[in-house]
């Protein structure tokens, strides 16, 4: 008997992760569709030009397929993006009809605190974004289970660090980056902060392992998705490394007053991926030093290229 | 009550100071209107109401069991339905007297439509302003059984008055033994004001809960209330009356029984669609799942529980027919009633947790 092949519906394949859990998906076996708002030359899938919030003439392909990745996300604070963002995501899972749905949540809704977030803590909506993460968690947790549907799992990364494209679109590690590039002060208010602040991080590759690793989990809900935690001091101290740049750090307890201080979220995201890691058999491969290194040769690859 | 409660309690109406107090107008006319209604009754049919009474609510008591699977609502929300339908009765009193002075004779064709058109109207109508004004929150979490609740609450208080009146003076009459505020006249049937309103409710109820905004449901919407209309009419119009057109509405009606037959069938479709939504819309999500009862002083709070979680199941089940930007809101509202259930688990746990300590 002939093995028969897996269909997998992926949404933000442009954005900073989706590459990279393209690649990961097909290097698995699976025949992508992915979805894109404008016409684009993707290797590797069939894409489907269309609107998230417009879900009928995608519909038949989403309930033909035996995964969903739904990485789409507006990343505005708005509240129309918002209420976009929730009604995109309502627009799958309306034609979700079997299968795992493997979602993007945030990590960044877990509060700063100095331990370690696990999954079932109560939750810190600080921002429109933050709500419309915590609704999509709610909604496919809502729906998971229900009829045929597989599992609903939500992974909730860490901060994003890649070399792609999109590597500079409100990312931490580009926002740090062009302040070291201007040499800049990085404010903490206390020693304790230098030394403990920080957030756990993700390469775009590792989560495009982390993201078809999740196809396995058989139990909805939330998990937490992290290569590894870094305090904001030593990942400022790997790009003066890598880049040659001479960014500082002043300690004193005053928001940025002088020209060139900047000041980085004041607490420490430590994600506690033990429930992902085991459920999943996921084991991250990419480092912080190599990150970077990749993200600045691709800055500096990117600067000497004719316009 | 906290500045929040009172910010959220504010009336649209405006308020008046009575004795200190501060009552908003639509209250004043509420209690002014369950005045009326119920000294009416007394002043008129004196023992004879209160014996009425009972039977209206047996009634309202049936489609309360009924319902108890299915429904969002309160008996404190029952009770001010049933209430309501004795204030617009009063509203109807004051529509019949104007309508008298235009046309004195009692026999007046016109007078048999015009009556049952205002009076099913008004009994359906503290039910489609409750649903008006929520029509943006509370509304998409109410299932059919509770628009079916409120109606016939509001027909069984609404009828109240007249049943007293009528078997004063008409004496006691026979009825079906499951539905006392029936009257049956011969071959006759006479379902009764909380019937009637029921039927309107439930169709309601199913039109917005199987698609608010499909235009088929709007027929399905009015079905109940046209035919209660049309059933009330051939009951009124029959009094006193033989020849062809009795004829004719005694047969489209069934005499009566057609009614009868639509109501128990709506009620059966509202519960079972109802169940339906509550067993197949939510998932086996941890926040949702059902507390285990400890004591019989938990009921209280597990049975608050299932309101809730019922109400989030009608809500969900209606955003699958909304699109854009409207469903996203209705998620919106979703993610915040599941966050109470969320606090409600861990408050349970937390006092689960001490109870387990305290022995």
């Amino acid at each position: 008997m002939e093995p028969t092949t897996k269909h997998a519906f992926l949404t933000g394949v442009t954005g900073q992760a989706g590459p990279d859990v393209l690649a990961e998906l097909v290097c698995r076996g699976f025949e992508v569709a992915a979805l894109v708002r404008r016409p684009a030359q993707i290797s590797g899938c069939r894409v489907i030009v269309g609107d998230l919030f417009d879900p009928a003439p995608f519909a038949k392909e989403v309930e033909e397929s035996d995964v969903i990745v739904h990485l789409a996300s507006s990343r505005s604070l708005g509240q129309d993006e918002v209420l976009g963002d929730i009604a995109g995501c309502a627009g799958v899972i309306e034609h979700w009809k079997h299968g795992t749905f493997v979602g993007l949540s945030s990590g960044s809704l877990h509060p700063g605190s100095p331990v370690a977030l696990r999954e079932g803590m109560p939750l810190a909506i600080g921002n429109g974004y933050a709500l419309g993460k915590a609704c999509n968690e709610f909604q496919l947790r809502v729906a998971a289970g229900v009829g045929r549907r597989g599992p609903g799992i939500t992974l909730r990364p860490g901060i994003f660090l890649g070399a792609g494209k999109r590597r500079n679109d409100r990312q931490v590690l580009g926002e740090i980056y062009k302040r070291c590039r201007s040499n800049a002060k990085f404010l903490f208010w206390s020693e304790e902060g230098l030394e403990s602040f920080g957030s756990s991080f993700i390469g775009t590759a590792d989560f495009g392992r982390a993201v078809s690793d999740a196809l396995v989990l058989k139990i909805s809900g939330a998990y937490n998705v992290a290569g590894g935690f870094c305090t904001w001091r030593h990942l400022i101290e790997t790009i003066n490394r890598c880049a040659g740049t001479r960014a500082e750090f002043v300690v004193s307890p005053r928001p940025p007053s002088v020209s060139g201080e900047f000041a980085l979220p004041q607490c420490r995201r430590f994600l506690d991926t033990a429930k992902f890691d085991q459920a999943a058999s996921f084991v991250p491969r990419q480092t912080l030093e190599q990150l970077v290194e990749d993200y600045v040769r691709a800055e500096q690859t990117a600067g000497v290229r004719p316009h | 009550m906290t500045q929040t409660a009172r910010a959220i309690r504010a009336p649209g109406w405006g308020t008046v100071t009575l004795g200190g107090h501060q009552l908003s107008w639509r209250m004043l006319l509420f209690w002014a209107g369950v005045t009326f209604w119920l000294g009416n009754m007394i002043l008129h049919t004196g023992l004879s109401g209160i014996r009425e009474l009972r039977a209206s609510l047996y009634f309202v008591a049936e489609i309360i069991v009924i319902t108890s699977a299915t429904r969002t609502i309160g008996l404190d929300l029952v009770a001010k339905f049933y209430c309501w339908g004795g204030t617009v009765m009063g509203v109807m009193w004051l529509v019949s007297a104007v309508f008298t002075s235009f046309v004195p004779s009692p026999d007046a064709v016109s007078r048999q439509f015009f009556v049952p058109f205002m009076e099913e109207s008004l009994k359906l109508a503290p039910v489609a302003y409750l649903l008006w004004r929520g029509r943006t929150s509370r509304s998409w979490t109410m299932g059919a059984s509770d628009i079916m609740l409120m109606a016939a609450a509001s027909g069984g208080g609404f009828g109240l008055v007249e049943e007293a009146y009528f078997h004063l003076h008409n004496g006691p009459t026979r009825a079906l033994d499951w539905l006392p505020l029936t009257r049956i006249n011969g071959p006759t049937l006479t379902v009764g004001h909380s019937t009637w309103t029921g039927l309107a409710g439930a169709t309601l109820g199913l039109a917005l809960l199987w698609g608010p905004r499909k235009p088929l449901n709007y027929v399905l919407a009015g079905s109940g209330i046209l035919w209660s209309i049309f059933d009330h009419s051939h009951h009124n119009y029959g009094v006193d009356r033989t020849g062809f057109s009795v004829d004719l509405f005694n047969f489209v009606t069934g005499h009566g029984w057609i009614a009868l037959y639509l109501f128990v069938l709506a009620v059966i479709l509202v519960v079972t669609s109802d169940l339906y939504v509550v067993r197949g819309t939510l998932s086996g999500s941890p926040e949702l799942k059902i507390p285990r009862l400890s004591g019989l002083e938990d009921l209280k709070r597990v049975w608050r529980f299932l309101m809730v979680r019922r109400g989030l199941a009608y809500l969900m089940f209606k955003a699958r027919y909304v699109t854009g930007r409207n469903r996203a809101e209705l998620i919106l509202q979703g993610n915040a009633i599941d966050q109470s259930l969320a606090r409600f688990h861990n408050q349970w746990s937390g006092s689960a947790l001490q109870s387990r300590t305290d022995q």
